[in-house]
């Protein structure tokens, strides 16, 4: 028989969809643990709970797609968060404010990435100094003080609703997906980022500008970094040396869940996302089903074990016609 | 192939370990075992009785210890501490070494503490170990390298720093312990955390019994938040749950233990216990930034409650932040309504001064083990607290 003329058998891959099937069957889970779990106002608290989570994990998936990594986000996001709440209990527009706190992340993300080429060190390792540094000055601007009281309008961002039902935040995180899946996936920008990561020397040769590729995909992240702390602290209504503290590791292990390589080069966005929410969703119904907070830890390293299997293909599967 | 195989035995022999840890037993011992179920069946029938004579000389004893507590509060409306006699020879340098510097409440105290101790004319400094045991015990033996003459320390593990600290006492450095006591020590200061949380208890029950004058028995849905991390806590937490014994008013509906002690994870932590326990109307926190965040939901521009008057939070201790709130809840704009807290920062200072100052003078032995009164903080003292704590 000629080989040519086979159809190629039909091929499930559980690598792509096993994180989809994971969430579902967390969703079945939680339903039949609690009545409570599976309706809208639940659900949209998951959702909005873990916006700015999803938006983090954006920023360290562009970042370890470019084959780096970021450990002071949450410094960054601290630094931000109080830096704008001073200018704003002083009176200062919240526009403006939100802009200085993007300034200030993009400018924190940048330095990483330029520390990391000036140095000629990972940034993994330089980000283990600079999260120090951003923190120590996040504590010497705020004086360790809790900035409350901020404006209602800037507020909404975090806690207002359109047509009274969809929370902001949301509406944020799901344009922000949007355009940043778009820019990854169909740009020339994109493109390279995936080449930088997935072989820096092969990409040189190819006449792409390593540096410039990275120090963009920095600042990128930078960007996504300012918005996720504007929209926590608008959420939270209060904004201390320690917002956002910890998020670059929710990030990571999104990131990681999600199939974006450590090495770089390979991931997707709509994973990461997905990973996020699988998160997202294993906190909200531990909680609801009334699981105790250590038997919690548990189920969420078997939770994640599983999950990197499924990312991995180690669980794939197919179905071939036996050729005669 | 190989590597699945041996993943797969692995968890396999990992369950079956925990099977066996979890008791089960040889067929040989089960006729051991049922003849000890009987008598054990027997023993607790007698004992049944017993228990409960117990449990209920227990609730009166706590009920008795609410009100010598509510009493002894409410009648020390910020007693005055006033630096006691000069500074003697013994002692020049002090060192402070807090929990952390990281929140209002800490950085408030740390900074009080080192200024009275200077304006006592001691030279004093502090590092913070921002909650890490280890980086704690490490920064307490520098000191003693260093040769300072006093070290106050808020351990945050006692027992992990009672070797270091005997080592130091025999050097001739003097320690004092804040709040959570190593074995030995010249001196302490700190409040009881047994009277914290029955302070945060009798905060609630007080306004529980105004605000529900003709609430019948188990009327008042609440929720208890606990946290756990260290010794202190722990206590705080325990005495929180046995709110219901002070009020028949008062059903715990829900305890919720959380570890994340952040105002966002609070945030959250409100928004589930609304999907679980829709009709909780006190709620009591043993972390203030856990209770910030549970007043930022409940208060929020999201709230789901349509009768905010019948509705309160409480925790202890807490900063600038709560005091805020706490003015706040005269209106309803907020709905923490009242905080059980250690003396006001400068207070506490001048306590542990004082016994610096007495040690300085070569007083000998244990220095002041007396427990601080603990302070019910609610909207009708709160300006004079905030006060006395600037």
């Amino acid at each position: 028989m000629n080989t040519l003329s086979q159809k190629r058998a039909p091929q499930f891959n559980l690598k792509d969809w096993g994180l989809v099937i994971l969430l579902v069957l967390l969703i079945v889970f939680f339903t039949i643990g609690s009545p409570n779990f599976l309706n809208f106002s639940n659900i949209r608290n998951i959702l909005l709970q873990n916006a700015h989570v999803a938006i983090v994990s954006m920023a360290v998936a562009i970042i370890m797609i470019s084959g780096g990594t970021d450990l002071s986000i949450g410094y960054q996001m601290a630094l931000a968060s109080v830096v704008s709440a001073k200018m704003m209990m002083s009176g200062v527009p919240f526009p403006v404010a939100i802009l200085a706190a993007l300034v200030i992340t993009v400018i924190c993300s940048t330095l990483n990435e330029l520390f990391s080429l000036v140095l000629k060190g990972h940034t993994m390792i330089i980000t283990l100094g600079t999260m120090s540094a951003y923190q120590g000055l996040a504590y010497i601007i705020s004086n360790a003080q809790n900035f409350h009281n901020l404006p209602d309008s800037f507020l909404l961002l975090g806690q207002g609703r359109i047509a009274g039902v969809i929370p902001v935040n949301i509406i944020i995180m799901v344009v922000l997906f949007i355009i940043t899946a778009v820019v990854l996936g169909c740009t020339h920008a994109g493109k390279k980022l995936y080449a930088v990561g997935d072989n820096p020397e092969a990409a040189r040769l190819a006449g792409i500008n390593v540096p410039r590729v990275k120090l963009v995909a920095f600042a990128l992240a930078g960007v996504l970094t300012g918005i996720a702390a504007m929209v926590l602290t608008a959420r939270t209504g209060n904004a201390t040396a320690t917002t956002g503290s910890g998020l670059e590791f929710t990030g990571i292990t999104a990131a990681v869940l999600g199939g974006v390589s450590l090495k770089g080069g390979e991931g997707k966005l709509w994973r990461v996302i997905v990973a996020a929410y699988i998160l997202g969703i294993l906190s909200n119904g531990m909680q609801l089903i009334g699981l105790g907070t250590y038997p919690q830890y548990i189920a969420k390293g078997v939770v994640m074990l599983i999950s990197i299997g499924l990312g991995n293909g180690v669980f794939s599967f197919r179905s071939r016609k036996k050729s005669k | 192939m190989k590597k699945k195989g041996l993943a797969g035995v692995l968890c396999a022999v990992l369950a079956a370990a925990m099977l066996a840890g979890c008791g089960a037993e040889s067929s040989s011992e089960q006729a051991t075992v049922q003849e000890e179920t009987a008598a054990q069946e027997e023993a607790e029938t007698a004992q049944t009785q017993e228990v409960a004579e117990e449990d209920a000389a227990a609730q009166e004893a706590e009920s008795s210890a609410v009100q010598t507590t509510a009493s002894a509060a409410a009648s020390q409306v910020l007693q005055v501490v006033e630096q006691i006699g000069e500074k003697g020879e013994e002692i020049d340098t002090v060192a402070y070494i807090p929990m952390a510097t990281s929140n209002e409440l800490f950085l408030t105290m740390t900074n009080a503490f080192v200024e009275t101790l200077e304006a006592a004319g001691f030279t004093a400094e502090y590092t913070s170990p921002e909650f890490d045991p280890a980086l704690q015990l490490e920064i307490f033996e520098n000191y003693v390298t260093q040769g300072f003459d006093c070290i106050i320390v808020f351990p945050i593990n006692a027992d992990s720093m009672n070797d270091v600290v005997k080592d130091a006492r025999e050097k001739g450095i003097r320690v004092i312990c804040q709040v959570n006591q190593t074995e030995e020590c010249d001196g302490w200061i700190g409040s009881s955390a047994v009277d914290m949380g029955i302070g945060t208890c009798q905060v609630a029950v007080n306004w529980v019994e105004e605000q529900f004058a003709d609430a019948g028995a188990g009327e008042v849905k609440c929720a208890v938040i606990t946290t756990r991390t260290d010794d202190n806590n722990s206590t705080i937490s325990d005495e929180m749950e046995k709110i219901a014994n002070y009020s028949d008013k008062i059903e715990v509906v829900n305890v919720v233990e959380t570890t994340d002690t952040s105002i966002e994870a609070g945030q959250s932590l409100a928004e589930n216990l609304y999907m679980t326990n829709p009709e909780v109307n006190l709620v009591i926190v043993e972390e203030s930034d856990v209770a910030i965040g549970m007043n930022a939901y409940y208060s929020g521009v999201d709230s789901p409650l349509t009768d905010k008057d019948n509705f309160g939070i409480f925790c202890n201790n807490g900063g600038a932040t709560t005091y805020d709130l706490m003015k706040g809840s005269v209106d309803n704009s907020d709905l923490l309504r009242g905080i059980s807290s250690v003396a006001p920062a400068r207070y506490g200072a001048q306590i542990a001064a004082n016994i610096v100052i007495r040690l300085s003078n070569g007083e000998e032995g244990e220095v002041n083990f007396e427990p601080d009164p603990v302070y019910l903080v609610t909207p009708e003292n709160v300006e004079e607290f905030e006060a006395a704590n600037q």
